[in-house]
């Protein structure tokens, strides 16, 4: 009987998929519906066990897995832990979905064994409880390293257009030094306790480094653009596994290092760079003709709004932000499985070839416009129940920033409005071909799963408790 | 010899020649460029803040890597907007941006503390991060989107490495800059529309003769002499153009 630790186990099955999908690449569909159901499969099951669960034992394999063990090479210590949990089972529910949806949409056959290797990376950071300096410090040079390799999936196949890949690596690499500088000044604290200003600075410098990490206007110009020119289920990944672990950075952060929230302007820079983001999300996306792109923008629109009640900062914050970004995952994933199949039958985003695309492709086009509909907010979508939350708390606070939401959520509303038009317009090109039945599947499970969380936003109550009971 | 290092005037020209490919906007200043400043940091790290004897060698030997990495690419690349487009403006102009920003890092510089680093050495690298910042800003390429970040992360690894001097925060810190070099050679050739229209691989002349890159490297033994003696050409070529272009 093999005796096997979580984090090497998880490896394992990467290595495996991440094999198995590139030399059998040629049959890409059955293969990303074996890897996709797999990890799915994996992070149910995952989330399903308790974290301090006896030794699990497979049926005719003889392995036993030790959820609790971990892994120690070169410094670091991987290991499973209640505060990682959610976030391993989120990277892993996101690959497997996506990894899934590339079975109808290709994203290029090259995709699927690049995404899961960056993912597998993600894994790392989220497993990651000690390195030879914190974790929290030495997350964002990991987080470089992964977007920079993100390059692959997200440009694979494009040619042309190639700025906007390169953006989207820029925060991280920006950040690293502020975080690492901040790193020695924390060293230093118990050395020198009596200087206040290693303190004060390293909480500054953290601040700023976290600030750069969770990419606010000016630095959001990747996500936008990656909307424009990657295949969609790629930006679509890219952006939510990169921002998950951006978040629980800021989480980690935060609870290890009061002092970055007593004593530094964080809460400010946020509050007023996460305003202009959304509202910029917001003013931009009503003047966007590409869907892509469009949805680029819906997405900056509502990571503003995140980072806006990020910024409260308060016990009653946490619930919303958890809420909201796992509504966010939930429309995001929607969007992009009818952006990709809308993308795969018309060979291109370009809205002169999409005119009319809605009467060939009803089920992609509902998916894409429902998903995207509910990253502002709009009635009837997952997105509502928590905009509608999150508006009214911060008009609890300054009915100000709810005028400014609502504005702004309009606005993308307005985009879509506009893309409705072209969607259901005089059909430009009459041999378009017609939904395949795969494509009709995913699409239909997406708009379940959108209208479902729209009908009943409680069966999302449980694994938000069970998160929130991870963060404390 | 330590003396000489911390000197002024070594900091000043190391700041100059960073400046440059900023100004010229040409690959052929660029990439040796960023290997002369990384030469001098290394050496500066190395020889006036005591970082232990692999290490500098190492910076040098992963930027080195990097830009051999870029290079190969753009050898691949057979349009030569790829290499030369993008380029903001005017070079007086472009030398006025750098001029106000000297002047900016100049003055803001005083308020700003990096622990163990003289103040001629803090001037320097904040002027580095500058300088990469205004190329990322400016560059509408993949190249110099590269030379940018090469640029940032350049002072990035010698002041961490004087703060850390730990095998893997250097490590890491390679890693990325090595994965920045290739993930931007990557790119360089996607922004290459003609090489997309080509399915043979380019490396391999044999497939497909006259389909092939006119730059294909079929031995990977002549990289080094056959990059060297490209840039040497083109840099001699573009001379007698320009001279031939003012006459």
């Amino acid at each position: 009987m093999i005796h096997l630790a979580l984090p090497s186990f998880l490896f394992s099955l990467f290595l495996l998929a991440i094999l198995s999908s590139y030399i059998l690449r040629r049959w890409e569909r059955g293969v990303s519906l074996a890897n996709g159901a797999l990890l799915n499969l994996v992070g149910v099951l995952l989330w399903r066990y308790p974290v301090d669960a006896r030794l699990l034992t497979f049926p005719l394999i003889p392995v036993e897995l030790d959820l609790r063990a971990g892994i120690w090479q070169y410094g670091f210590r991987l290991q499973l832990t209640q505060t990682n949990e959610p976030i391993v089972v989120i990277v892993l529910l996101l690959l497997g979905s996506g990894t899934l949806l590339t079975a109808a949409a290709s994203q290029g056959r090259v995709f699927p064994p690049s995404m899961l290797l960056v993912g597998a990376g993600y894994i790392g950071i989220a497993l990651m409880v000690d390195a030879p300096i914190s974790p929290v410090f030495l997350a964002p040079v990991f987080l470089a390293i992964l977007l920079t390799v993100s390059v692959f999936p997200l440009q694979v196949g494009i040619g042309g257009e190639a700025l906007s890949s390169m953006r989207a690596m820029l925060p991280p690499i920006l950040a690293t030094p502020f975080v690492l500088l901040a790193a020695w000044n924390m060293e230093q604290l118990p050395l020198n306790p009596q200087d206040i200003r290693l303190a004060a600075g390293g909480a500054q410098l953290l601040g700023v480094g976290l600030l750069i990490l969770l990419a606010p206007v000016p630095l959001h110009s990747g996500q936008p653009q990656l909307g424009e020119s990657s295949p969609p289920i790629a930006m679509a990944l890219t952006i939510l596994l990169y921002q998950t672990l951006a978040l629980f950075l800021y989480f980690l952060a935060t609870s290890n290092f009061p002092l970055l929230l007593n004593s530094t302007a964080l809460n400010v820079w946020l509050t007023s760079t996460a305003t202009i983001t959304l509202v910029w999300g917001g003013v931009a996306a009503a003047a966007a003709s590409n869907p892509g792109r469009l949805l680029g923008y819906a997405m900056l629109h509502d990571w503003g709004l995140i980072l806006l009640l990020l910024a409260g900062s308060d016990e009653g914050s946490l619930p919303l932000v958890i809420s909201l970004f796992a509504l966010r995952i939930l429309s995001a994933m929607s969007a992009a499985t009818g952006l990709s199949q809308i993308r795969k039958a018309a060979g291109s985003l370009d809205a002169e070839n999409l005119h009319g695309i809605g009467a060939r492709l009803p089920w992609s086009t509902a998916a894409f416009l429902l998903g995207s509909l509910g990253l502002a907010g709009f009635p009837l979508t997952a997105g509502f129940s928590g905009h509608w939350s999150a508006i009214q708390a911060l008009a609890e606070g300054d009915w100000r920033f709810a005028a400014i939401v609502l504005v702004a959520s309009g606005s993308v509303i307005f985009g879509f409005v506009r893309m409705v038009g072209i969607f259901f317009g005089r059909l430009a090109f009459p041999l378009l071909p017609r939904e395949r039945p795969l494509g009709v599947v995913f699409s239909l499970i997406a708009i379940l799963l959108v209208t479902g969380m729209a009908i009943a936003p409680q069966l999302f109550e449980g694994p938000l408790v069970r998160t929130l009971l991870a963060f404390d | 010899m330590v003396a000489f290092w911390a000197s002024v005037p070594v900091h000043v020209i190391l700041g100059v020649v960073a400046g440059i490919p900023v100004i010229l906007w040409d690959w052929r200043i660029a990439l040796p460029g960023l290997l002369f400043v990384q030469l001098g940091t290394s050496v500066l790290i190395g020889a006036v803040y005591g970082l232990p004897a692999p290490w500098p060698a190492v910076h040098l030997g992963v930027q080195f890597l990097a830009c051999l990495i870029l290079l190969l690419s753009i050898l691949q690349t057979s349009n030569v907007q790829v290499r030369n487009s993008g380029e903001f403006s005017s070079r007086l102009f472009r030398l006025l941006i750098l001029g106000i920003a000297a002047l900016m890092v100049w003055t803001a510089t005083e308020g700003v503390e990096l622990p163990r680093l003289e103040d001629a050495t803090k001037v320097l690298f904040i002027w580095f991060a500058a300088v990469a910042l205004i190329t990322l800003g400016m560059t509408e390429t993949a190249l110099f989107g590269s030379i940018g970040i090469l640029l940032w992360l350049l002072p990035v690894q010698a002041f961490l490495s004087v703060l850390f001097p730990l095998p893997a925060v250097i490590v890491l810190l390679g890693i990325l800059q090595i994965l920045v070099a290739l993930a931007c050679s990557y790119l360089l050739l996607a922004e290459d529309d003609a090489l997309m229209l080509i399915e043979v691989p380019s490396t391999d002349p044999d497939v497909a003769p006259g389909l092939h890159r006119r730059h294909s490297i079929g031995s990977g033994a002549r990289v080094l002499v056959y990059s060297v003696g490209y840039w040497f050409y083109t840099l001699v070529n573009r001379r007698r153009n320009t001279e031939s272009g003012n006459g």
